[in-house]
């Protein structure tokens, strides 16, 4: 993807950054796939999949980008959205008013067109919305309405148009690759399309999305954190990793590490609960740490909540790390497991080179490293490396509670212990021999 | 041993507040690091809360040392209490002096079951070479001895480490190592009889003497001096020296001497600056880095000289000026528990003053001044 800077398009997709997260990775490239911007096209597929949900049943999704090659057209590029999920409420459309007004009237005069119908509704209602308007009472504009004659069916349709640029191409491509990371939503009884159309030429081009019809997922039964734990994971393998050498060498699902979390935050003025799941999906390839993150959020009509997001992301890190500790080892739990090799070694060295063989049972009991007449410094050695290493690990993500640590012995009269380490002051130095 | 040890028990006994290195024989010493290891395995295969433990360690500070007054005699000492200093390997600064204290015990494991004892130097090219990583110079290996006592409560030497002394003696004494030839100390050049830093050794030794006196001499240089010029012919005494400040082994015979010979003073011939009054408090109350087991050898040492009513004595080109090491050294004396009021009249005198000066400084009134100003002191009975 090109970054030019001069499109409304580029400008759109920069407005919105996640917040950096305060828990380092220990990556060295990271992209975050954040599908939910507030730009038109893309927000409008966020409500679109979110009344989908809502609706719980099979719905299809169709976003549609027709390209007009007159040069005659002052806004040929007509982008659609439209879904068969319940009915808008409306209200979301007024949220891209900011968006319209930082955007040049030649790039989109703010205008949407909305087809919505609900599914108790009697008739299709479209309105116009001028997100322009100053006043507020002018900004609605009803159009025609169509009625039902007693048909049960719901969705929405959501039009604008935006101004052809030089550029567009990148955007489509962007667009594909966008719609690529919402089918990996999967979202169960969700069926998701894209039509790419350019008229008015004699080669014109059709882009459909999805190819592969076996993408959809009509089960309910999955949850939906497991479908984005699925969709993601077949994004990293599908080369979704961008380095120069787009290598093969993520072939194996099971070189990926997942992680995963949700926050929740039930708004009981808005009577309907935030919920924000996350997946982490980290892997290592040969030359390259690559970590992807896919989070989503189920409200309708507003933005994620950015401290909500934080909050499952960190759930997300959390359970990575647990369920990977070894890998996910922070810089200070490093330094101490550098420590390790020598000091198994020493108390290994120590216990083989006694006479005592009660003492060297009771140590090998101890480690259960195996009750064999003669047991080797290697194998002591190992096991008391091994199990430093893992208590290392299961307390790298805790704060260093020291309460909780055992003494080497018990100490009569602890008053209060001093906390420091062992490195008396130079002072005494006058006294030492 | 058992003659200190019986010594230190009727002093010492009553005061819980004391903690003190055991004497161990080897077998003692093993077992308690094999209590060590042992433990320390218990909590790493913990089956519910498996840990790495934590290290106390008996905090070598002046924030937990006090200062005991003896109960038969007038000796003090300084002793320290049971303050701990945690030593955790989860803590990354920490982590490095956490592996030598093990690589020390291990180390001296090996050499208590060999039935051998070596000196910290050659313990230090042991470490070195095994796991150049931890140990680069010596004092990485004394303070880590250091650690290991402190962590198992026993003395240096009952983890098969000596220091070897730069100690020295001469004098009006016989010394009779059982099943050696006796040594008489009165007949031997001006170097003396060098002291073992053997600890075992230096208490079997049979001590014979008729002096009247101990003499501690801080210099090598000044003991040369008074041995060449016999100054125990003149004066009945047994001189000695450490060298500079005082390694155990000079203490311990010290106070051996002491113990054996109760009627004999101890007077202390020093420079006149902060670092001559430490040397003094150190053969007399002890050191706080050894602290759990120095307080056995403290000594009632009185100081002779050089103070500040012999200053008239120094031309006035022989004073110096007062380093920083002096009065860093200064600082530290004065903030202790154990300086006796006159002795702080005489630092306090030094550090307002700003000057320092050398015992060799009353050579300008003759070579043979010393001896006469020794005994002169002696006589007039002016030492604090």
């Amino acid at each position: 993807m090109s970054s030019s800077a001069a499109s409304p398009h580029r400008k759109l997709l920069h407005s919105v950054n996640l917040s950096s997260f305060e828990t380092p990775l220990s990556s060295t490239s990271t992209r975050h796939l954040t599908i939910f911007f507030p730009a038109p096209p893309f927000q409008l597929v966020y409500w679109a999949v979110q009344r989908c949900r809502m609706s719980e049943s099979p719905c299809r999704l169709t976003a549609s980008l027709k390209r007009s090659a007159h040069p005659a057209s002052p806004l040929p590029l007509r982008i659609s959205v439209s879904d068969t999920g319940v009915g808008s409420k409306l209200e979301e459309f007024l949220e891209l008013d900011v968006l319209a007004r930082e955007t040049s009237v030649e790039k989109w005069d703010g205008a949407l067109l909305i087809t919505t119908t609900g599914i108790n509704d009697e008739a299709i209602y479209r309105y116009r919305i001028n997100l322009r308007e100053e006043i507020s009472s002018a900004r609605f504009t009803k159009l025609a309405t169509t009625y039902k004659n007693h048909a049960r069916f719901s969705g929405t349709e959501v039009c604008l148009c935006l101004s052809n640029e030089d550029d567009v191409d990148d955007f489509i491509l962007w667009l594909v690759g966008f719609f690529n990371k919402i089918l990996m939503l999967r979202a169960p009884n969700l069926a998701c399309e894209l039509f790419i159309e350019q008229t008015g030429n004699a080669e014109s081009r059709n882009v459909c999305l999805p190819q592969d019809s076996s993408d959809v997922h009509p089960s309910g039964i999955v949850s939906s954190i497991d479908q984005l734990v699925c969709g993601l994971k077949n994004y990293a393998l599908s080369h979704g990793n961008t380095c120069d050498k787009c290598d093969t060498c993520l072939l194996n699902r099971d070189f990926l590490k997942i992680g995963t979390g949700a926050a929740n935050n039930v708004d009981r003025r808005k009577a309907k609960g935030l919920h924000v799941e996350v997946v982490i999906v980290i892997a290592r390839t040969a030359s390259d740490l690559n970590c992807w993150m896919l989070n989503c959020s189920s409200t309708q009509g507003s933005q994620p909540d950015k401290y909500l997001v934080r909050k499952a992301l960190k759930s997300a890190l959390y359970h990575l790390k647990a369920d990977h500790a070894g890998h996910f080892l922070s810089c200070h739990g490093q330094k101490v497991r550098e420590y390790v090799p020598d000091l198994a070694e020493s108390i290994a060295g120590l216990i083989l080179s006694s006479n005592d063989k009660e003492f060297q049972d009771e140590c090998v009991a101890l480690l259960q490293v195996g009750s064999e007449q003669e047991v080797s410094e290697g194998a002591v050695r190992c096991s008391i490396h091994e199990k430093m290493v893992r208590i290392i690990e299961m307390n790298d993500s805790k704060e260093f509670v020291e309460d909780n640590t055992p003494y080497l012995f018990e100490c009569e009269k602890r008053d209060e212990d001093s906390q420091l380490d062992g490195e008396d002051g130079d002072e005494d130095m006058v006294f030492d021999f | 041993m058992a003659e200190a040890n019986v010594a230190a028990a009727s002093l010492f006994g009553a005061d819980r507040r004391l903690c003190s290195a055991d004497i161990l024989t080897p077998p003692e010493a093993r077992a308690r690091m094999e209590v060590a290891v042992l433990n320390f395995l218990a909590a790493l295969a913990s089956p519910s809360s498996p840990a790495i433990s934590v290290l106390p360690l008996i905090s070598r500070s002046s924030a937990n040392c006090g200062l005991r007054s003896g109960l038969l005699s007038d000796v003090s000492s300084v002793y320290l209490s049971y303050a701990f200093c945690n030593r955790s390997l989860m803590r990354a600064s920490n982590a490095k002096a956490f592996v030598r204290v093990w690589k020390v015990m291990e180390m001296c494991y090996k050499i208590l079951g060999e039935g051998k004892m070596v000196h910290q130097r050659e313990l230090f090219y042991k470490l070195l070479s095994h796991s150049p990583k931890y140990f680069s110079c010596q004092r990485d290996v004394n303070r880590a001895i250091q650690d290991v006592v402190s962590l198992l409560r026993c003395t240096r030497q009952s983890l098969g480490v000596m220091a070897s002394s730069r100690g020295a003696l001469i004098g009006h004494l016989v010394l009779h190592e059982p099943d050696e030839e006796q040594i008489d100390c009165s007949i031997l050049g001006a170097s003396g009889h060098a002291i073992t830093g053997d600890l075992n050794l230096l208490s079997r030794l049979k001590l014979y003497s008729d002096a009247r006196y101990i003499i501690v001499v801080e210099k090598d240089a000044i003991f040369q001096r008074l041995a060449e010029d016999r100054l125990y012919n003149q004066l009945p005494c047994i001189l000695i020296t450490a060298k500079g400040y005082p390694d155990i082994a000079s203490r311990f015979i010290l106070h051996r001497l002491s113990q054996t010979f109760s009627n004999m003073p101890i007077f202390a011939l020093v420079d006149w600056n902060p670092a001559g009054l430490a040397i003094l408090c150190t053969y007399k109350y002890g050191s706080i880095s050894m602290g759990l087991e120095s307080y056995r050898y403290a000594c009632n040492v009185k100081w002779l000289g050089l103070r500040g009513d012999d200053l008239p004595l120094i031309p006035e080109s022989a004073f110096q000026e007062l380093k920083p090491r002096d009065s860093q050294i200064a600082k530290s004396l004065l903030s202790s528990k154990f300086l006796q009021d006159r002795h702080r009249a005489e630092l306090t005198l030094m550090v307002d003053m700003g000057r320092r000066a050398e015992i060799e400084a009353l050579y300008s009134h003759g070579f043979d001044f010393l001896g006469k100003y020794i005994a002169r002191k002696i006589v007039q009975g002016d030492y604090i």
